[in-house]
């Protein structure tokens, strides 16, 4: 589960974003989580709870401060993999 | 520079009032459409469980007054007797000028009560949870804590600077597998929970995880806020029903819930608690609580102590309009508690209904996303003690003609 890079990771986001926004299509990195797809931040931390499962990490809620973007997410789980 | 009657209209985009905007257009909506469910005031209290509201007599079914002794004959005469004999107020906080000997007997009163080693006076619940979580959870801590937390859970982690980590609501192999992660950190690890979640009336599975706890050594916070005075033998909370006191580090709780006052504690079996009064910037920076509260939270906890016949009331009257509401066809959360709730799905909707069953008679709390768990607004009722058999068979009577717009609202998504 180590070697994901960002193309992957921003794919699984993808995924789990359709799950709440069915008819989301193909998000870009620059795809801002609440102003463009207007997630409230429970969904958002719903959203990572489905992504900490897959990749078998915890995202610290205080990391999520710095996040905006889909890019942005991607980042700090590549981050969080390396860490592991 | 703006007058007083400027609106946030009135500033240039970029203001230092933008991050108000979002708020003042949902207050805008709930003026318009002239229901506001965030503030109503109660003219007169009647009772524990009735009220005036807009003129009207209410039934109160959204007050977390659980034992109802917000009336209690002996705790109103304790507190005029303090009133009289040490003023209205401390003016000052307990580390410095605010601490009474009756502070210190209301902490060894609690502590007694839970039969632990000592106990720590907060002038808020929000506030001991605050100054317990800010104090253990320094910056290179980690704190797991429940999802579905209250508010002043996750602000004391934020005061405090820890890693916050979350796990899935009252799901023991979550938190099991997040403390795995954590390799060695998680000896050090704070995990934090509640007894009765507030939201959706469902209890912790606190034995199974103390279980998890002990595995990984870490230290375990329970917040008995709404659950203290209900459960447990002597009415000490979810930990004492389910029979794991002894693997909880820190228990918090509140006095304005079963005790019906204002104030909150913490209490422990550890010598450190103690020490946490001196790191604590929620209690050496706040007033401590005054007189008058303290006095009458003495005489609450005696009585919470021995309210067996209070709990068995209060349960009965959540069983009679749980199995009511389903009987008339609604879908209440799933556990037979002091807090049901309905979802109605669609703010408008929630409002609505909210306010119909206001103007019918009864006050229970509506909340709305993202305060919800569910996402979905919810109607939250509240029981309490003192409420009678009568009183929830006319509640139920107005949930009764309110059926058909739940199941409009329900079925329009």
């Amino acid at each position: 589960m180590h070697a994901m890079n960002k193309q992957e990771l921003l794919q699984m986001i993808n995924v789990q974003l359709t799950a709440i926004k069915p008819k989301l299509g193909q998000l870009s990195a620059n795809t801002d989580l609440v102003s463009d797809l207007g997630l409230d931040s429970v969904q958002v931390l719903e959203m990572c709870t489905d992504l900490e499962d897959e990749l078998d990490i915890s995202i610290p809620v205080n990391r999520l401060g710095e996040v905006r973007t889909a890019g942005q997410l991607a980042d700090l789980l590549q981050q969080l993999l390396n860490d592991n | 520079m703006q007058s007083s009657a400027s609106t946030i209209n009135d500033h240039p985009p970029g203001s230092l009032y933008d991050k108000l905007r979002p708020i003042a257009e949902a207050r805008m909506m709930l003026k318009e459409i002239g229901i506001d469910p965030f503030g109503t005031a109660m003219e007169n209290i009647l009772s524990p469980t009735e009220a005036i509201i807009h003129g009207r007599h209410t039934i109160l079914v959204g007050t977390n007054n659980y034992l109802g002794l917000t009336f209690d004959a002996d705790a109103i005469a304790a507190a005029h007797a303090a009133l009289d004999a040490l003023g209205t107020g401390t003016t000052g906080s307990r580390m410095a000028n605010g601490s009474f000997t009756l502070h210190r007997q209301l902490e060894i009163d609690l502590a007694e009560f839970y039969g632990v080693r000592d106990c720590i006076l907060f002038s808020t619940g929000y506030l001991a949870n605050l100054g317990v979580l800010s104090a253990l959870g320094g910056a290179q801590d980690v704190i797991i804590l429940d999802a579905d937390c209250h508010a002043s859970i996750y602000d004391g982690c934020k005061l405090g600077g820890a890693e916050v980590i979350r796990f899935r609501h009252n799901d023991p192999q979550d938190l099991d597998k997040r403390l795995r992660r954590l390799k060695a950190r998680a000896h050090n690890a704070v995990i934090v929970v509640e007894g009765l979640y507030s939201m959706l009336g469902d209890i912790a599975p606190l034995a199974e995880i103390v279980a998890v706890k002990q595995r990984y050594g870490s230290c375990l916070v329970v917040d008995e806020a709404h659950s203290l005075g209900l459960y447990g033998a002597t009415g000490r909370g979810v930990a004492q029903a389910q029979d794991c006191e002894a693997g909880v580090d820190f228990t918090v709780g509140t006095f304005s819930k079963s005790l019906g006052a204002t104030g909150g504690f913490c209490v422990s079996q550890h010598a450190e608690l103690d020490l946490i009064r001196y790191a604590s910037r929620p209690y050496i920076f706040t007033a401590s609580p005054v007189p008058s509260v303290v006095a009458s939270t003495r005489v609450t906890l005696q009585k919470l102590a021995v309210g067996t016949h209070l709990r068995e009331n209060l349960f009965a009257r959540a069983a009679q309009l749980h199995a009511g509401l389903q009987t008339i066809g609604y879908q209440p959360s799933a556990a037979v508690s002091p807090v049901i709730a309905i979802t109605i799905k669609g703010r408008l909707n929630a409002l609505n209904f909210w306010n119909k069953l206001l103007q019918a008679g009864a006050y229970c709390n509506l909340v709305l996303p993202p305060a919800t768990p569910s996402g979905d607004p919810l109607l939250r009722i509240s029981l309490s003690a003192a409420h009678t058999a009568e009183q929830i068979d006319a509640v139920l009577d107005m949930f009764a003609r309110l059926h058909s717009d739940y199941v409009n609202a329900n079925s329009q998504g």
